[in-house]
Formats: structure tokens, sequence, C-alpha cells
């Protein structure tokens, strides 16, 4: 036994030479699935869900590992709210988003003990903001498709993962989200340009570089502003 | 008088000190000699550990020590040299550290574990909790919990978000526009 202790202890090094607290292993969307067929709920929302969620995860637009997260803590709500939870789910995948902040908004909130009504509430500005910027941003020729529809642009080889055109979509509404949601007045257009010209310019290196200087070519207060009016107006409510 | 007073004392004084003279010469070779034959003596540093700790130099330690180095070495080397698609930050890791030392259990959570807290580690006990992530490309949203509370604000951050009355920090991770 004293033998081995020298091979044990070299061992030792090897492994804590690359030490790294690795993050929890990837759920599969197979887990997700079966999960969403378990929970307490009409049989044809879960029909819609399950069909809508394989496509989000086929896209990469959802990772089994937040969705999985999420519904575990859908099936801890009560039955009213766990189907308000799912039907916020179904609008948000129906609208083609990137679904894992929202999820993760959500988790957030649950996390911190929040009440589903209050979750719930954040979830829908952050939706409705998402469907106000994608029109705004269609109507300005930024973004030149419903994000649902998969057909490739003709001058873009097509790539893994969700169109850029959805991250754009996402981090403009996620940045005029934050300011609304710690408190911002939806009249201050101007602080809302800042958050979107700083997000913007800090995920240069992530998003297309043509499109994000596209954008911010064309981002004004006027614009912002014309996306919070149609996130806020009373008929999306 | 008085001259011959001051020249008493003088010569009192140069007595005194031809005596300490004398007595510093006093067994100088014998002294020196004592210390060439001990710097002789004296074992190196190594053979001092070894006596010491009793260190053994047995082929299966020099197999480990080898085997340490090689591992070790290959790491590194891999590391620099290794082709990857993903910037150098996110090639390192992300470092999450708090610096609490009254604190019993730290972790973090956030965007990267669907808000599942991951426990920070202080081995020394110094206070300084820490976790490095392997998180690709991204832009994070994230919070400490220490002894289960939760602190949202991190010095390391790049910016701050506030939503459900709390705060929470973000990292820009391999963007060149933050961490």
């Amino acid at each position: 036994m004293k033998g081995w202790t020298p091979i044990a202890i070299a061992f030792l090094i090897g492994v804590l030479a690359g030490a790294q607290t690795p993050l929890a292993p990837p759920a599969s969307p197979d887990q997700v699935l079966e999960l969403l067929q378990a929970l307490p709920a009409p049989p044809d929302l879960k029909e819609s869900l399950a069909g809508e969620l394989t496509a989000a995860m086929n896209e990469q637009r959802l990772t089994p590992g937040v969705a999985l997260a999420f519904l575990g803590e859908v099936a801890e709500l009560s039955q009213a709210y766990r189907e308000d939870a799912l039907g916020i789910l179904n609008h948000a995948l129906a609208g083609g988003y990137i679904l894992d902040p929202l999820l993760n908004e959500a988790l957030k909130g649950l996390r911190l003990g929040r009440p589903w009504p209050e979750v719930a509430g954040v979830l829908k500005l952050r939706i409705r903001l998402l469907d106000a910027t994608q029109q705004v941003l269609q109507w300005q020729g930024v973004v030149l498709r419903p994000l649902g529809e998969a057909q490739p642009l003709p001058q873009r080889a097509p790539q893994p993962g969700p169109p850029p055109e959805a991250a754009l979509v996402l981090e403009i509404a996620w940045a005029i989200g934050d300011f609304l949601v710690a408190g911002g007045s939806p009249a201050d257009a101007v602080s809302m340009v800042e958050k979107v010209e700083e997000r913007l310019l800090r995920l240069r290196g992530l998003l297309p570089v043509e499109l994000v200087d596209h954008l911010l070519a064309e981002l004004s207060p006027a614009l912002v502003r014309q996306i919070v009016g149609l996130a806020l107006s009373p008929e999306r409510r | 008088m008085w001259s011959s007073d001051l020249e008493e004392r003088i010569r009192e004084v140069l007595a005194q000190e031809a005596e300490a003279a004398r007595q510093g010469l006093e067994g100088l070779e014998e002294r020196v000699m004592r210390a060439i034959a001990q710097r002789v003596a004296r074992p190196g540093l190594w053979r001092r550990l070894k006596e010491r700790w009793g260190l053994g130099f047995s082929p299966r330690w020099a197999l480990a020590g080898a085997a340490s180095l090689a591992l070790v070495l290959g790491f590194a080397l891999g590391r620099l040299f290794a082709p990857s698609p993903l910037p150098p930050s996110a090639q390192a890791g992300t470092l999450f550290a708090v610096v609490n030392p009254q604190a019993h259990s730290v972790a973090v959570m956030g965007d990267f574990s669907a808000w599942e807290p991951i426990p920070l580690s202080d081995p020394d006990g110094d206070g300084i909790w820490t976790a490095v992530l392997d998180l690709p490309p991204g832009r994070y949203e994230y919070a400490f919990l220490v002894d289960g509370k939760w602190v949202g604000q991190d010095p390391q951050a790049d910016e701050y978000v506030r939503s459900f009355g709390e705060y929470a920090s973000v990292r820009y991770v391999g963007t060149g526009g933050g961490a």
C-alpha cells in the first residue's frame, strides 16, 4: 500500500494542474420532454409545448439544462400558476426567440423567493419587449424576416445555432427591459439608448460586426421610444 | 597639573584598547581554522534535507517525480499551444471570488448554472473563496450566496442589473468587452 503513495501523489498533482469547478452535466432534450409529459397540465398545451420545445432545442435557442430547471420549478407551482407559466413559455417559444435569458430570469426570481405573479409580470414585459423590438427592427429593415422563419439569408452562409438577428433582437430588448425592470422611466429614451449602445459595444465581438454597426447607426431615442411605446401599448398588455 | 592628569587618562585609555585588541586576537588562528573545517564538513542542501526529513530517492519516487513533472509540463504546454476556438479568457476559465473570512459557505449561481448554486472553496482558510468556471463567451448574470444570503454586487463585475428588488452582477466573457 505504502509503495503506491508516490504514484497516487503524482496522479493528484496531474489532476490538480487542470482543476476547474465543473458545471453541472448537460441535460438532454429527452429529459426535458419527459418532465413536460409528467407535468399535470392540459394535454393539448403539453402537445403544443413538446413540438415547440423540440424545435427550440434543435435550433439552439434553448438549452435543455435551463428548460429542465424551469419545468422543475413550474412543477412546484399551484395548478393555476403552472398553466400560466406554461402559457407564457408557449407564447415565447412561438415567437422564435432565444429563450435561455427569459427562463433564467424566471429562475432568478423564483430563487429569490418571489411569488409567481411577480415573476410572471417581469416575464410578460420581457416578451412584449421582444415582440416589439422584433417588429420595429423589421420595419427599420434591420431584421429582414420574422425570427420563426428558417429560410437562410442569401448573402450569409447558414451557421449552426440561432440566426444573429435573433441575438440582436434579444440584446436590444433585454437592455431596454433591464432599464425598465430596475425602475427606469419608459419616457427616458436617451438613457435606454445609452444602455443599448453599451450592451451592443460590449458584445461586438460575439455578434456580427456589420449587423451591430448597422444597428448602432440606426439607433436613436425615436427608435427606442417606438419599441417601448409598442411594448407598453394597452392592447399588448 | 591639569596637563599631567590628562596625559595619564590618555595612557589608561590606550592601555585598555590594547588589552581589548589583545583579547580579540587571542585564539584567532584556532577560531579561523575551526570555521574553515566546519565549512568544508557542512553537507549540501539536498543532503541536509534528506537527513532532516528522511527523503529517500527510491526508483518509485524518481518515477513519480518525473511523471508529475511531465504531467504539469504537458498540461501547461498543451494549454499554450493547442489550437482552440475560444478566446484566452474563456480558455483560462472565469474566476469568481469572494473575500469573507467570517463566511461558513459561499456559492455562485447565475445564467451559467440555471441559477443553481455552485460552491466556492477556501481550502487554506484565509477567507478568500474561489471557483473557476469554464464559461463559453457570452454575457452572464450571477450573484453569490454567502451563508445563504444573496450578494448581488461583485466588485469584479462588468456591470450590475436590478430585478425583483435585488442586484445581480454581469460578466462579459471572451468578448473583449469585459472579463
